[in-house]
């Protein structure tokens, strides 16, 4: 009788199990039915995306210092009418950390304005302003400046490149600005990491990847600013890092209206994709470098190394736990060797030492540190840094003596970079638009 | 038995008249396909329109003309030879109106277009404008060998991984053939009550009226569903047939047992039905997952010790009665009758209750559909089965271990069996709770 | 001996096979494989910003990875709620058991999967199955509290089953975790809720902005904008608002379907019934069918219209054939139209107990008005705009019990109201309630 009691409980428990089974295959097929408010859940917000981040020594001027910060990932340039702006209502920030405490200190602050007609005229030129805040002072550096439109094609937009120039302003502090669409530089076989067995195949050491972002657009805020402004005057380190805030708004309209918001926020590259489990990457992207220490785990115990120890068993064992030197080229910078090391605060920025001299255009070295080019990344990150290779190796163990020759296959952008101030080249035009083809042919 | 079972189970399916069902599709779809192919010399073109029960009973209110419907067709639809659209002629139509949901109906109409000669290998650019603002399954193949991915909209694949098909265009290549006319469907083929391959126990419910003839299929069918049914992985015969070989299994307890399960699998089909639709506001299922497997395993752990104590404990004091008492095969087991008892009512119970969603599936449609006494009425029927099947491999070990009885006992392998099957027993529920564990978050 | 001795080994290899066969020491859930790890969660992020607004190049993508892998759980969650999204986009239902079959195969793996959790939850809120959408909501929430996609699942919930602060509080808090189009949406709903039109407009401004880049969320957040241009009766802003949605996602239903509500309030009722029709065409929504078949009597078009009210029967039993949960839009129209009304009452009470929100509280106070039973209606009647929620529809219903209690003055008052609002609130209503005023 007991038993059947114990049964009869059981049976009550199993039910939760059936009614899995119940609601999936007894619930009403196909049924059209929305009435109520269904707001979007899932949506992104791709105007607040941070994609990309740049800083280094201007190899043409090495008295200045390029910050390029990249936001909406894969524009595609014939999406029109649905052309693409920075967003109105967000505030984007460039921060730049002089003394490795993982706080802000020169902050640069943009607020772009959309002028009239910009859905149905397709004028996508802003205007932006740009506040620079020291320390506590807060000052406009630049007013009323002007975007470039997007490159619609020749008959809306013609002679692109001096549309273009004609966005690059001087701000009152002396630094050089650029807001505005552009070619997205960074490059990466997506499709080779998305087909686990095509990447499995080979290397990826020998080139042959597809650039999967070859002929995409995003919109970038560039910035040359005078290394004298950034230096330190002790280690010559600074950490740099980007991030998006949206307003805060409440139902009651009570406390906190029109408090920011941090939405996005990116360092290092891919950190927010790859190291970030989903249950935190709400939480991570509000959250400043500063207290960053309490994601240190997960860049300790790096996923990505267990994953190479799938893919490429032939190479491992990788080591997949304990991996300080990942936590050292992501959140402290390197010590040994002496490279951007600022201090024992853990803060996810992109490290990089004024101190280092540019490689010359001619000479850079698309693994950075790891082919000898101090120069590069993770010292800093130049648009020609094969960072999806370089990651790979570390991860792998480049800098625990185990160097292995792995990578996407992708190892440079689709179109060559400019040598001057943006840097990042031209985006397509909606007109001969290549997006993802290898290497465009324009007529 | 294992083979008149399942041979049942097909006869049963086969019998079970076609349920009328809702359109795969989602009952506002215009689905339309086209075949693009030459017969002889003679371009032709076989198009289905299969519309859902709301496009159908809009069509129907102003009158389905279907000479209308053909040649409007055939005006939507452009086909070139080399770049050059062609004239397209209905030659034939067929329209049926087969069953859909709720005493619905839908409607396919197939029409055969004919168009000029192709005297050699010319390119051919399909370009469908019929219904284009519909939602629907939309697919042009050609050629008259080329593969329909949905059957000409007989047979919609059900994978999760198949968006409905959205293709208006096409370019191939056409040349003279020696192959047949296109035909148009006929009869069932027509009627196609049926679009997804979608066989199972939980249909019957749907049925739209209710015979007695359609009822008494239903209980056959839901008898020999229930058979069938426990053959499938997760219905305890494992733990059946090993009690039943590690104690004194008599024909007698595997009845028993049999009746156990079904009342057991009836209670709790209703018993769970009714926990279902009260807690689902409550409880996320999934998380319950792992504590059912869990409580599962530990019973299925307790009965094979108890059989495991019971053989050892047998073994100590009657290693030598044990073949006079139950030779007979008419239950003289009154000096192991308390435990037994016992045993076989949790056996019977983890048989009749193990995961069985089907049946529940079934009580749920029914109460959704209004028809509670009709769902209670094939769960029992479906539970009978599944006991019967029990039943049946239960019979066996018993008539096997019988066989056994028969033998010297000095075989050592006999004289272990019954503790060898015990701790298949105890090692199946560790196995079933080990399992379990790690997915408990506490 | 030799033949028992067969039997006994028969016997046993039976058992055995029997065993081999049985559930018990059946699993497939190994080792994990390579799917499980990074380089998808990489591509699938990149994969996701690239194809923002391109459902079905994302779509076709995922089911290429997961036809080569099905045990990718990262892949098997994004493409549930990819299908989720294609229903916004195309109203096509045939993806709803899609995504719950993917989502239930990725929970299946990772019985604590976030993505997935709240995908199903998500899901039953489209299925109208509050309760358990709000379940799914509080699970997901225990999975990830400082995530903000789940405070809208709960949210939803509690908004749909009358819990007000409890919802209102869940949209804060999203709110404030991450102010997107997502949270602004609904902190604009909630705003109007409570009557403040002007700060729902605002929020619902900040969402658009917040969509730019996303075509089917951003023609989302215009449609919105508009129905508050409409409620507020500026049917010419409301147009314009539904051009830019129709303009950057062309064909959506909402917006053909706000079009013409416009255009009706406009007095251009042929155009109205135009567009009406193409959203029925596209998805037949219960309250999309009666208003074009309101428009077509109307216009004086009234076979038609009739055969728009009989698609409304057809509807109604396919719905309950499905066994989907719109009694109160069904309710609601065959009030309108004197259809049946005690079947109506009670689909009123059914809808009513699954939604015991403010619609439900209006839907069901008419239904027992048009029966009848005013003094019960009442206390439904003043529930619903317990709020005060500036909807005159609500008020024109609060106007009508009370004329029916014989409360005149009050019904005028109600009334009034409820044409200062909005003079075209309904096409069937308005006249009545001008008649009602000046009476």
């Amino acid at each position: 009788m007991k038993k059947l009691a114990v049964g009869l409980v059981t049976a009550a428990a199993l039910s939760g199990l059936l009614l899995a089974v119940v609601l999936r295959n007894g619930g009403p097929q196909a049924a059209s039915a929305s009435s109520h408010r269904e707001a979007p859940l899932i949506s992104q917000d791709p105007t607040a995306d941070n994609t990309d981040l740049y800083a280094f020594v201007s190899p043409d001027d090495p008295t200045k210092a390029t910050i390029v910060a990249n936001w909406i990932p894969g524009e595609d340039p014939a999406a029109g009418p649905n052309y693409y702006t920075f967003s109105s209502t967000a505030r984007y920030d460039i921060y730049v950390d002089q003394n490795g405490d993982g706080n802000p200190d020169i902050t640069y602050q943009f607020r772009f304005q959309n002028l009239p007609g910009q859905f149905f005229l397709g004028n996508t030129q802003q205007t932006y302003t740009v506040t620079k805040i020291v320390g506590k002072r807060s000052t406009v550096v630049g007013n009323g400046l002007m975007t470039p439109p997007d490159n619609i094609g020749p008959r809306s937009t013609p002679n692109y490149a001096a549309l273009a120039a004609k966005g690059i302003h001087t701000l009152s502090d002396g630094t050089t600005v650029f807001a505005g669409q552009r070619d997205d530089a960074f490059f990466a076989d997506v499709g080779a990491i998305f087909d686990l067995v095509a990447i499995r195949s080979g290397t990826g050491a020998n080139g042959g990847g597809r650039d999967f972002l070859g002929g995409y657009g995003v919109h970038a805020i560039a910035l040359q600013i005078p290394k004298s402004q950034l230096d330190n005057g002790g280690n010559h380190t600074i950490g740099v890092w980007a991030a998006t805030d949206r307003q805060k708004v409440n139902v009651s309209n009570g406390k906190g209206r029109g408090d920011w918001v941090q939405v996005s926020r990116l360092g290092n590259p891919l950190i927010n994709e790859v190291l970030i489990p989903t249950n935190m990457k709400d939480y991570w992207n509000s959250q400043p470098p500063s207290k960053d220490k309490q994601f240190e785990r997960y860049y300790e115990n790096s996923i990505l190394a267990t994953v190479l120890e799938k893919l490429y068993p032939q190479f491992g064992p990788f080591k997949e736990t304990g991996r300080g030197d990942l936590v050292a080229v992501l959140g402290t910078g390197l010590k040994t060797p002496a490279l951007n090391y600022t201090g024992p605060t853990f803060a996810d920025e992109l490290r990089l030492n004024l101190s280092i001299p540019p490689t010359p255009f001619a000479g850079i070295n698309r693994l950075g540190v790891l082919g000898g080019d101090l120069a590069g990344y993770p010292n800093g990150r130049r648009l020609e840094d094969d960072v999806v290779d370089i990651s790979e190796r570390v991860v792998g163990g480049a800098l625990i003596g185990h160097s292995l020759p792995l990578g996407d296959g992708v190892d440079a952008n689709d179109v060559p970079n400019l040598h001057v101030f943006p840097y990042e080249p031209a985006p397509f035009s909606g007109y001969d638009n290549t997006k993802g083809t290898p290497f465009p042919s324009r007529p | 038995m294992k083979r008149i079972v399942i041979l049942g189970a097909i006869t049963a399916a086969l019998l079970a008249p076609a349920v009328a069902q809702a359109h795969p599709l989602g009952n506002f779809t215009i689905n339309r396909f086209a075949r693009v192919e030459v017969s002889g010399h003679r371009l032709y073109v076989r198009y289905v329109l299969d519309l859902a029960e709301i496009p159908t009973y809009q069509a129907r209110q102003q009158g389905v003309d279907p000479e209308a419907y053909a040649t409007r067709i055939a005006r939507g639809l452009h086909v070139s030879l080399d770049g050059h659209r062609v004239p397209l002629q209905p030659v034939a139509h067929a329209l049926a109106f087969p069953r859909g949901v709720a005493g619905l109906h839908t409607m396919r109409l197939e029409v055969i277009l004919r168009g000029p000669t192709v005297a050699r290998a010319e390119s051919v650019a399909v370009h469908d404008t019929n219904y284009a603002d519909h939602l629907g399954w939309k697919e042009i193949v050609v050629g008259a060998h080329t593969t329909s991915l949905s059957d000409e909209l007989h047979a919609y694949p059900k994978s999760l991984l198949q968006s409905p098909l959205d293709t208006t265009s096409l370019n191939g290549v056409l040349a003279p053939t020696s192959d047949p006319v296109p035909r148009l469907s006929r009869a069932t083929s027509l009627e196609a009550p049926d679009r997804i391959a979608e066989s199972g126990f939980t249909r019957l419910v749907g049925h739209g009226q209710l015979s007695a003839l359609v009822i008494l299929f239903s209980l056959a069918a839901a008898l020999f569903w229930g058979a069938a049914h426990a053959l499938s992985p997760g219905h305890g015969k494992t733990i059946v047939t090993a009690y039943l070989v590690g104690t004194r299994g008599t024909p007698r307890h595997a009845a028993l047992l049999g009746l156990v399960t079904t009342v057991t699998h009836t209670i709790g089909v209703f018993a769970l039905g009714g926990v279902t639709l009260a807690l689902s506001a409550f409880i996320v299922p999934e998380t319950l997952y792992p504590w059912i497997n869990v409580v599962a395993g530990l019973l299925v752990v307790s009965v094979g010790i108890v059989v495991l104590t019971g053989r050892w404990r047998a073994g100590h004091t009657h290693s030598h009665g044990e073949s006079e008492h139950s030779h007979d095969g008419h239950g003289h087991d009154h000096h192991e009758a308390p435990h037994s008892t016992r045993g076989l009512v949790a056996v019977g119970i983890s048989g009749g209750l193990l995961p069985c969603p089907s049946a529940l599936v079934v009580l749920l449609a029914a109460i959704s559909l209004h028809r509670v006494a009709f769902g209670m009425l094939l769960i029992v029927a479906f539970s009978f089965g599944l006991a019967s099947s029990i039943t049946g491999i239960g019979l066996i070990a018993v008539v096997a271990k019988r066989a056994f009885r028969k033998l010297s006992m000095d075989s050592p392998v006999i004289r272990f069996l019954p503790a060898v099957s015990a701790l298949v027993i105890v090692l199946a529920g560790v196995v079933m709770t080990a399992r379990a564990v790690p997915g408990l978050r506490i | 001996m030799r033949a028992r001795l067969f039997i006994a080994g028969t016997a046993a290899a039976l058992a055995a096979a029997v065993l081999a066969l049985g559930g018990a020491l059946r699993h497939d859930n190994g080792a994990a494989t390579a799917g499980d790890f990074l380089p998808t969660a990489v591509a699938e992020q990149l994969q996701r910003g690239f194809s923002a607004g391109d459902t079905q190049a994302e779509i076709a993508g995922l089911q290429a990875e997961l036809k080569a892998n099905r045990s990718n759980v990262k892949a098997l969650e994004t493409l549930g709620l990819a299908y989720l999204q294609r229903v916004r986009e195309t109203g096509d239902a045939s993806y709803y058991p899609k995504a719950d079959g993917i989502l239930h195969e990725a929970l299946a793996q990772e019985p604590h999967d976030l993505i997935a959790t709240a995908g199903l939850g998500q899901l039953a809120l489209a299925r109208h199955q509050f309760r358990r959408a709000l379940a799914l909501g509080r699970q997901a929430k225990s999975i990830s509290a400082t995530t903000a996609g789940v405070y809208g699942v709960i949210g939803d919930a509690s908004l749909e089953l009358g819990r007000y602060p409890a919802a209102f509080a869940a949209f804060d808090r999203m709110a404030a975790i991450k102010p997107s189009v997502s949270s602004y949406a609904r902190v604009s709903y909630a705003r109007e809720l409570l009557g403040r039109t002007r700060a729902a407009e605002q929020a619902m401004a900040l969402a658009a902005s917040a969509a730019v880049g996303e075509k089917e969320a951003y023609a989302w957040t215009r449609v919105q904008l508009g129905l508050l241009e409409l409620t507020t009766g500026r049917p010419r802003a409301a147009l314009v608002q539904m051009r830019v949605a129709l303009q950057s996602f062309p064909g959506y239903a909402f917006a053909l379907d706000g079009t013409a509500q416009a255009q009706a309030a406009l007095g251009r009722l042929q155009t109205a019934v135009r567009y009406e029709r193409a959203a029925v065409d596209r998805v037949p929504l219960p309250q999309y069918v009666g208003f074009l078949g309101d428009l077509e009597a109307a216009v004086g078009h009234h076979a038609a219209a009739q055969r728009e009210y009989g698609l409304i029967g057809v509807i109604e039993k396919l719905l309950a054939a499905n066994g989907v949960r719109n009694d109160l839009d069904v309710a609601l129209f065959d009030v309108d139209h004197s259809r049946n009304l005690a079947h109506a009452l009670r689909l009123a009470r059914k809808g009513y107990a699954g939604r015991p929100s403010i619609f439900g509280d209006d839907v069901l106070g008419w239904a027992l008005a048009r029966n009848g039973h005013c003094g019960e209606a009442l206390g439904y009647s003043n529930r619903s705009l317990r709020l005060g929620t500036k909807d005159a529809l609500k008020l024109f219903h609060r106007g009508w019990i009370a004329a029916c209690l014989h409360r005149s003055a009050a019904a005028r008052s109600f009334y009034r109201r409820a044409l200062a609002l909005n003079p075209h609130f309904s096409i069937l209503w308005a006249p009545v309630a001008r008649k009602g005023v000046t009476s």
